[in-house]
């Protein structure tokens, strides 16, 4: 099984990365002995502490404020990313000019719109879910519109002999084809959504964990930097879990190998889906 | 405390043998100034809003000690009391004047040269109190690897700047050459957003221009030992400026008068309290922030405790002297133009407290 042969080498290259991030440590720690790491890089135990101390306000403010910025930012980043690759896809004049306007909307740094933004849409959630959106949006449209683009033609014309609407079509053939891709979209998307909402409250304000983290940052408190990179770590990973886990459940014609469901979730995880034209047993199902 | 003159001038009119009726008169005005004086927000009670306003703060930089008047403001209801509903925001992506002068908030932090800048560049910004009456930045070093003990010793070290070259040079420029030396450029590093201290600490820059009150004390707090040259000690040489001032907007002060008087009269009892009071006015501030150091606060409280008024008549008082010495200063090094600034028009004391 190839994809086991993959999952011992990237073990054998994690294992590589680690001897050798130990020896650059090694080398590093001897480079800077003099100095007081500590103070820049926390241990574990203040990190707990740093936890313990602030975890009432970060369970019940920071966390809460920037996940649902993130979630609504990455709803509308997918629905949007969707949309523009669907739109993309079925009218070509519209993917050249549409292609460069929105590479342009993804070089704009946020400082510069950051007065625009907040004329438009006021202090509250709406400039940070518009970051959000600009962040994410791009992946889920490339993906997407590059699998809608690369489903075999000889499928298409399979079904259209069998008289489907262009409906149909794109119902039957083309989004199934497609879905490997918009999850890959979706899953880049998840990863930028966590940084895009910490950004966002760079914007304009807002009690997240992006204002925790430039607070702490201004006050000194490493450790408290520290607890909020972790955090928002933690929470891309677990967010970029359920949508691994959502793909699945989807896709299962995709995961329906011999491999246990357990090892597919990690390969998957890291793994990007098999970019093939294989169309998917669904439209084999194709009534006749 | 007010009811000792009056009650001089009313002894003065009994002499004067005026008639009963106005006796009466002048003793009811005098009961109802004693009873005024008796309440709470005494002088600004007049200050206080008819109607129910809600209005928006941005600050300069995350919260910090040069902002707790404003937080013990909110925190102890001076803003409820003039009717005020206040919301503090914290900047990041966008300066206070830029946010003050396209109305997104009625108020902001700015500085003196910053806001300079702005105005030179048509911002619509007055300043309306100088938060701490002298300059708390200064040149700082690590004192074991760089003592600094006067002006000449920064002439060969690496320079930690903040992206704004023009102004830092010509400081360190104007600095030495009141020590007879010829400086022209030295090392200027650009370190944006990263924490001096921490890179002087590790050597990487040399010195660095500092915020003694927040970065100098919090190195203080950390067991960092510095060596500060203080710009305030070298007035003859720079002229003093005011760093930071409360901003509003020419457009507030033409259409809210009264809104600016508000707030700004609460704000000055908030630094009343930071002057008389640093430990409470730093536990009103750690409670609103709670990601800040409270050792760092405290130390950086009763540090500036004094210096928030300093010699001034009043907490937030500005001189003109003050405006048009900085501006000269600025003109003379080329960083702006002659007459681009109007200094009578870029601020006003006539929204303080008597």
């Amino acid at each position: 099984m190839p994809r086991r042969l993959v999952l011992w080498l990237m073990a054998a290259a994690v294992a590589a990365l680690v001897v050798a991030g130990g020896v650059q440590l090694a080398r590093e720690w001897s480079v800077v002995q003099d100095d007081d790491l500590q103070s820049l890089v926390p241990t574990p135990v203040q990190l707990a502490a740093a936890w313990d101390t602030h975890r009432a306000d970060i369970l019940g403010i920071y966390l809460p404020n920037t996940l649902r910025v993130t979630l609504i930012g990455l709803a509308m980043a997918v629905v949007l990313g969707l949309l523009l690759a669907t739109l993309m896809a079925f009218f070509p004049p519209l993917r050249w000019t549409l292609y460069p306007v929105l590479i342009v909307s993804q070089t704009v740094p946020t400082f510069a719109i950051a007065v625009m933004l907040i004329l438009l849409f006021g202090f509250g959630d709406g400039p940070k879910i518009i970051v959000v959106v600009l962040f994410c949006f791009f992946a889920v449209t490339t993906n997407t519109l590059d699998g809608l683009r690369s489903v075999d033609q000889t499928y298409i014309d399979l079904v259209r002999a069998m008289g489907a609407s262009p409906l149909a079509v794109w119902w039957k053939v083309r989004l199934p084809a497609a879905l490997p891709n918009f999850f890959s979209g979706v899953r880049l998307a998840t990863t930028y959504s966590v940084v895009g909402a910490v950004i966002g409250e760079y914007v304009g304000s807002g009690e997240g964990l992006g204002k925790f983290l430039q607070r702490s940052y201004r006050s000194f408190q490493t450790d408290q930097v520290f607890l909020a990179v972790a955090i928002i770590a933690g929470l891309s990973i677990v967010l970029v879990a359920l949508v691994t886990l959502v793909e699945m459940l989807t896709l299962r014609w995709r995961y329906a190998g011999k491999t246990s469901r357990f090892t597919q979730f990690f390969t998957n995880l890291t793994d990007a889906p098999r970019q093939t034209g294989r169309v998917p047993s669904q439209t084999k199902e194709i009534p006749t | 405390m007010n009811s000792h003159k009056p009650s001089a001038l009313l002894s003065q009119r009994t002499e004067q043998a005026v008639s009963l009726r106005f006796r009466l008169i002048c003793s009811f005005a005098l009961l109802i100034i004693a009873m005024m004086g008796m309440m709470p927000v005494s002088a600004q009670g007049d200050a206080a809003l008819a109607e129910r306003t809600s209005v928006t703060l941005m600050l300069d930089f995350s919260p910090n000690t040069n902002h707790t008047g404003f937080y013990v403001a909110q925190a102890n209801g001076y803003y409820d009391a003039m009717n005020l509903d206040v919301e503090i925001l914290e900047p990041a992506d966008l300066a206070a004047e830029q946010a003050v002068s396209a109305g997104i908030v009625e108020f902001g932090i700015g500085f003196q040269e910053f806001s300079t800048f702005a105005i030179v560049d048509d911002a619509d910004v007055v300043s309306i109190a100088a938060i701490i009456q002298e300059n708390t930045s200064g040149f700082a070093a690590i004192a074991a690897d760089h003592p600094l003990e006067t002006p000449a010793d920064i002439a060969p070290l690496t320079y930690g700047g903040f992206s704004f070259p023009s102004l830092e040079n010509a400081m360190i420029r104007e600095l030495l050459a009141c020590e007879g030396i010829d400086w022209d450029a030295g090392n200027y590093l650009d370190v944006g957003f990263a924490d001096p201290i921490e890179l002087m600490s590790r050597e990487r820059i040399d010195y660095a221009w500092i915020f003694y009150a927040w970065q100098g004390i919090g190195a203080e707090v950390r067991d960092i030992d510095l060596s500060t040259l203080l710009l305030s000690d070298y007035n003859d040489c720079i002229p003093n400026y005011y760093t930071p001032i409360l901003l509003t907007s020419g457009e507030m002060i033409d259409k809210n008068p009264d809104v600016v008087r508000a707030f700004t009269h609460a704000t000055a009892q908030g630094y009343a309290l930071a002057i008389e009071n640093p430990e409470a006015a730093a536990n009103i501030l750690v409670e609103a922030v709670p990601q800040l150091d409270a050792a760092l606060v405290e130390e950086s409280a009763a540090w500036l405790a004094p210096r928030y008024r300093g010699e001034a008549a009043r907490w937030g008082e500005q001189d003109i002297a003050v405006w048009q010495g900085f501006t000269d200063f600025l003109v003379e090094n080329e960083i702006i133009e002659a007459d681009a600034l109007d200094v009578e028009a870029v601020f006003t004391n006539e929204f303080l407290p008597e």
